[in-house]
């Protein structure tokens, strides 16, 4: 860069726009972005047992044929104060990267990574994509990320869960967008007599479920399959039909009919669970809804007005709401699949 | 085959009175044995045999080789042998033989070649037309007997590959019987020296090889020819012609029900028969016979192959038990619910075998038990019947305070037949010290939760019997996957447990609260305590059972008011009716605004409930259509019964307490009170119980249809012969029905149940072991039977006998005094129109004596002989306070 450049940026004062940008904007994404990558690969897991030496970080990721280009990453950890290299070691640093680093983490890590992964390309191409005509599709979407990040919400459904089941009878469970069948591990835990139905629209997340299942004792209890409820032909044998968090994956012009399938499958005086986001939450909510708004399956989220409607419309009694995320727009709502003469 | 001769040909249609050398490979081994006997010069109805040589030139006239039998699927072979149209070279030696008979109606059965004798009746056994009659009909006939060579059935238990062989046809003259049965020369379950045993039906024999209609049973002594032991039934159905042409279930003529279906000379002229089949084979023989015109004919004869005994026969209990247990323990088949009662299919037992392994011990701790042992102790089996134990039971709720001492539950249980004088519980007292502290702490915790949340319980068990029933109407069983399937049961076995363990405390706690005024009423109001206690009985005209003959009369009176609807419910046949009232726009309309409703408050009911053999309401409701034409017909109310109950009550009872000083009748009315309420609650609990039974039958009639699809059963009869743990392993896995149902197995549950069904019913109260061997009691003489003052009042009526239920609705008229062996909740719609009840089984607590007071109709229960005794017709006096029955005129 020559003398007369500099004085030009200088003078046109972008320098210290781009300076304070780059504190203030570059330097939290790099960040979240390398904390990310550190949760996912298990290093910060094993930096929070003892610090390790780089030999034992590339060993342990099974690059040691690699173990310089490691270091470059590694070194970013140290420049953006989330690690530290001391004594031929590097060790976690920062609060946040030690907060990270503790089991039962996950779900946070799990959805910085969707803020990166999703979040950041539908906000950055947005304009874009309206002007190319292109939509995101499911493909788009890693189904194993979403399914760990959404269990920052875990608590909060199981939560709806323990509410709405029924424990002292056998009962029979539908559960639509099983994900990786948390829940309905939880209403089987819950009641020890429940049998269920657990589906996924997509194929490699109703296998993980089904492994899932297998390896919590559950495979006899729970039948896991990939299926689409639109199209899912079986006899109303349901007690409780659940759908947590993908309502939003049906177009909006589909919920009613959906929610009536729902109902279809339901025994007389069977009961329909449904917890989502709804609009006018958090910010991440609304980049959320953002990005349904430009998927080409299901649409945005939805208001808990629209959703009390929508399921009258369908047919059910006595809907009920419950916020679940206290200040949040987080809610469960539960309706009756009335039985003939009775309102 | 193409250059057989007209004269070959001819002589494979042969009448079997010209069969030269009987070769089971020309005629089949069922007709080559009739040709034998033929020969032999006994009575066989004339028929003549179509041979496996004309079998194989029909199948080559088709164009199916018999080694291709066993590649293509049979039920496209079977397709083209009964769409196949046969060249007269085939059918006319057949009908010029069916014409030198003289075209009579025939059956026609299939002789197949190759039928292993030990699966021959079950799995071998291929078709038999009856009643046919008309050269079309004949060559049908025979087409349908060829074709059963690929049933699914036939094919199922076919091992291996290998062709299906060749198959024979007997076409036999018809005998429309007046009397059929069988005759083993020695009793192939249980063989007693020179003794032969005789079945016998009126009617048709195919009835009784069912089990549908009941039957007389003798022990024949081959030595003098003549009973040396005999049971006769009451015998209100035969299986006969039916107006329609098809055969069917017939009523027997009211004057032949009681009357042995053979005479004793006719016994000794079929025993003589008997032993010539015998001595012409030098075999022990299985024969089917029928008597016509005073004409014995034998229909089949096979060879018995005798098995040993099984030395468990005698015994109860289901595990092995130290010899001072075994011998000592008291056993009863009374009030154990009377959903237990009388002689169960393999299927009932196998179920309440379920029952004993995972809900029995539940209700014991339902009622504060806190140590009920092992579960295997509490129940035992005895030719077909089930016993409960008492002497584990009395021991093990001697944890209990109100059972403490365990002469109260024990002392009822004494009988004719179990003299309790000597008895001594085997399993001793339960110990006190601490350990009895520890179960009467918890005893005493158990029953305060329980009279704290009686009422709320009894309320959620009859929601969630509303929920299972709409829930169960609204599923199509037969669209689910085999696992859906699995759930479902899992699921009904689930709410089963549960309903029976919320029932236990109001049936015990019942029987507890009138434990305690039983010992109050006498102590301290003399006689007219014992009037008291007999009467007590507040408003309980809710009682769910009172509640369903309140329906029926509601329902018939609706009918009523549709005349259209009611001429169509007294013209249609029973059988034929429901289907009848929906095509019917008046008609459906009824259906569904009444009967409807009416199957969902009481359509799960039906007799002996724990039997899942036995159709409800809802599967067959012959019996409510039956008791809506008996109804409609009588100008009477049910409500002036009901209110007529309730006045005399007001009246009467009440009147004593005014003795008691205010303390004492107090707690006597408190007493009074909780009884009551408990039996409300026992009775509504009851129905939800019932229904879970519902639940859990239909899955199994679901694998039954499945089981019949796959060829494993022939029909819905042969659910009877299953073992309950085969359906539940059937429903868990993913095995072929044919690897779980084993035939041999499914064989022996049906020689079984035919060999306990034709002995004399065990006692129902018994110590020990029992021998069915040792001569049943003598009924004793003279015309006064005792019994058990179920209900109060005097009451002199003409006796009807009844033993099935559904048959004889009809037949009863109002103030005839009904006599039966036991009664359940599905009887109650009779009570009302009874002028008295008197039963063979049955305590003060039993279904017939609650609802014989609810509707003050004057009772004796518990009397062992009634049935035996009283023949109806006969003007008999029924006395409800002292407990007597006396036949006044014969």
């Amino acid at each position: 860069m020559d003398r007369l450049t500099l004085t030009r940026i200088v003078k046109e004062r972008q320098l210290p726009l781009l300076l304070s940008a780059t504190k203030q904007l570059v330097t939290p994404m790099y960040r979240a972005a390398f904390l990310a990558a550190a949760a996912r690969s298990g290093v910060l897991a094993r930096l929070a047992v003892r610090p390790c030496d780089l030999q034992t970080l590339a060993h342990g990721l099974g690059v040691d044929e690699h173990a310089e280009e490691l270091r470059t990453w590694l070194d970013i950890g140290v420049r953006l104060g989330d690690l530290a290299w001391f004594d031929d070691a590097y060790r976690l640093r920062s609060r946040t990267a030690k907060a990270l680093a503790r089991p039962g983490r996950e779900p946070v890590s799990a959805a910085l990574e969707e803020v990166l992964r999703f979040h950041l390309p539908v906000l950055l191409q947005a304009p874009q994509m309206l002007q190319d005509g292109r939509r995101l599709s499911l493909s788009d979407q890693d189904g194993q990320v979403i399914a760990r990040s959404t269990r920052v919400v875990e608590p909060f459904v199981a939560e709806a869960v323990r509410r709405t089941l029924e424990r002292d009878r056998p009962l029979r469970l539908l559960e639509v967008g099983c994900g990786n069948g948390t829940y309905v591990r939880l209403a089987a835990e819950l009641n020890p007599r429940l049998t269920a139905l657990a589906i996924d629209l997509q194929e490699e997340v109703a296998a993980e479920a089904a492994e899932n299942m297998a390896v919590w004792g559950l495979a006899g209890r729970v039948q896991t399959r990939r299926a689409d409820l639109r199209t899912l032909a079986v006899e109303p044998q349901f007690d409780l039909v659940t759908l947590h968090n993908n309502i939003y994956y049906f177009p909006i012009e589909d919920r009613i009919s959906v929610l009536r399938k729902a109902r279809s499958l339901l025994a007389p005086g069977g009961r329909l669970l449904l917890t989502t986001a709804c609009r006018g939450g958090n910010l991440g909510l609304e980049v959320l809804n953002l990005w349904f708004t430009h998927a080409d399956f299901g649409g945005p989220l939805p208001t808990i007005e629209d959703l009390v409607q929508q399921l009258t419309d369908a047919g059910f009694a006595q809907v009920t709401t419950r916020r679940l995320i206290p200040g949040d727009q987080f809610h469960a709502v539960v309706g009756v699949n009335a039985p003939a003469g009775q309102p | 085959m193409d250059t057989t001769t007209v004269d070959e040909r001819d002589s494979t249609v042969i009448r079997l009175d010209r069969v030269d050398k009987p070769d089971d490979q020309v005629l089949g081994g069922k007709a080559a044995r009739l040709a034998e006997l033929t020969a032999a010069g006994l009575p066989i109805p004339p028929a003549f045999c179509i041979s496996t040589a004309v079998f194989r030139q029909a199948l080559e006239h088709l164009g199916i080789g018999t080694d291709e039998a066993g590649g293509e699927p049979g039920s496209e072979l079977r397709r083209r042998v009964l769409d196949g149209t046969l060249p007269a070279a085939i059918t006319e030696p057949i009908l010029a033989a069916y014409a030198e008979m003289g075209r009579p109606r025939v059956a026609v059965r299939s002789s197949a070649v190759r039928e292993d004798s030990a699966g021959q009746s079950f799995a071998g056994q291929h078709d038999t037309i009856l009643d046919v009659h008309g050269d079309e009909a004949v060559i049908d006939a025979v087409k349908e007997c060829w074709a059963s060579l690929w049933s699914d059935r036939a094919q199922v238990y076919r091992d291996g590959p290998e062709p299906a062989g060749a198959i024979a046809v007997i076409v036999q003259e018809m005998i429309h019987a007046d009397v059929s049965g069988v005759l083993f020369t020695t009793d192939p379950v249980s063989p007693r020296p020179h003794q032969m045993v005789v079945e016998a039906c009126w009617g048709l024999g195919e009835g009784l090889v069912s089990g549908k209609v009941p039957s007389d049973w003798f022990l024949v002594d081959e030595r003098t020819m003549s009973p040396v032991e005999q049971e006769i039934r009451y015998k209100v159905t035969k299986c006969a012609p039916l107006e329609s042409g098809a055969i069917g279930i017939a009523k027997v003529d009211e004057a032949d029900r009681n009357l042995p279906c053979l005479t004793r000379d006719q016994l000794e002229e079929l025993a003589k028969l008997a032993v010539s089949v015998r001595t012409h084979y030098e075999a022990e023989q299985d024969l089917e016979w029928v008597l016509k015109d005073q004409r014995f004919h034998l229909l089949q004869a096979r060879p018995i192959t005798t098995r040993p005994q099984r030395t468990s026969r005698n015994r109860l209990y289901v595990t092995e038990q130290p010899r001072p247990i075994a011998e000592g323990t008291l056993w009863s088949r009374m009030d154990i619910g009377e959903i237990f009662t009388g002689i169960m299919s393999p299927l009932g037992q196998s179920f309440a075998r379920y029952y004993q392994g995972n809900v029995h011990t539940d209700c014991a701790r339902a009622v504060g038990v806190l140590d009920p042992g092992d579960p295997a102790l509490h129940m035992g089996y005895l030719q077909g019947h089930v016993y409960l134990n008492i002497s584990f039971t009395s021991y093990m709720l001697g944890q209990c305070p109100p059972t403490r001492d365990q002469r109260h539950f024990t002392a009822r249980f004494a009988s004719e037949e179990a003299d309790l004088s000597d008895y001594r519980n085997p399993f001793g007292a339960y110990p006190g010290g601490s350990q009895g502290r520890r179960a009467l702490t918890h005893w005493v915790r158990c029953t305060a939760v329980e009279m704290a949340q009686m009422k709320r319980r009894a309320k959620q068990m009859v929601a969630s019997r509303e929920y299972e029933f709409d829930r169960a109407r609204a599923l199509d069983l037969t669209r689910l996957s085999r696992r859906e399937l699995d759930a479902e049961m899992a699921r009904y076995l689930g709410y089963f447990h549960d309903m029976h363990v919320g029932y236990m405390p109001y049936y015990i706690n019942a029987f507890g609260f009138y434990g305690v005024l039983a010992e109050l009423c006498p102590k301290w109001l003399g006689k007219d305590g014992q009037n008291l206690q007999n009467r007590v009985k507040t408003d309980m005209s809710s009682l769910r059972t009172v509640e369903s003959a309140r329906d029926i009369w509601v329902l018939a009176q609706a009918a009523k008011d549709r005349p259209a609807v009611m001429r169509l419910i007294r013209e249609t046949p029973l059988d034929a009716l429901p289907a009848a009232l929906r095509a019917d726009d008046a008609g459906r309309e009824f259906w569904n605004r009444r009967v409807e409703p009416f199957l969902r408050a009481n359509g799960t009911r039906s007799h002996q409930e724990m039997e899942l053999t036995h159709p409800r309401w809802i599967d067959d409701p012959s019996y409510v259509f039956q008791m809506i034409r008996r109804y409609a017909e009588d100008g009477f109310s049910i409500d002036e019964i009901l209110g007529r109950s309730r006045a005399y009550q007001d009246g009467d009872a009440a009147a004593v307490l005014t003795r008691l000083p205010r303390a004492k009748r107090t707690v006597v009315e408190k007493v009074i009170a909780m009884y009551v309420q408990c039996s409300e609650l026992r009775e509504t609990a009851r129905m939800s119980m019932i229904t879970s039974i519902w639940l859990v039958r239909n899955v199994v009639y679901e694998v039954g249809r499945r089981l019949i699809a796959a060829g494993v059963l022939r029909s819905p009869d042969e659910v009877a012969y299953l073992d309950f743990a085969d359906v539940l392993g059937y429903l868990a896995g993913t095995d072929e029905p044919q690897a779980v149902f084993s035939k041999v197995r499914l064989e022996e549950a049906r020689r079984e149940f035919q060999y306990v069904r034709r002995l004399p019913e065990p006692p129902l109260t018994l110590i020990g072991e029992h021998d069915p061997a040792r001569a049943v009691v003598p009924a004793p003489d003279g015309a006064r039977l005792e019994g058990l003052a179920a209900s109060p009042g005097r009451v002199v009526g003409r006796a009807r006998v009844v033993e099935d239920l559904v048959w004889q609705a009809d037949e009863f008229q109002a103030g005839e005094i009904l006599v039966t062996r036991f009664t359940d909740a599905s009887w109650t719609p009779l009570f009302a129109i009874a002028g008295g009840v008197v039963t063979d089984i049955g305590s003060m607590l039993s279904h017939s004596s609650i609802v014989a007071r609810e509707f003050n109709v004057p009772s004796v229960v518990n009397t062992k002989q009634a049935t035996r005794r009283i023949t109806t017709g006969d003007l008999v006096m029924v006395d409800g306070d002292a407990g007597v029955v006396e036949v006044v005129e014969g």
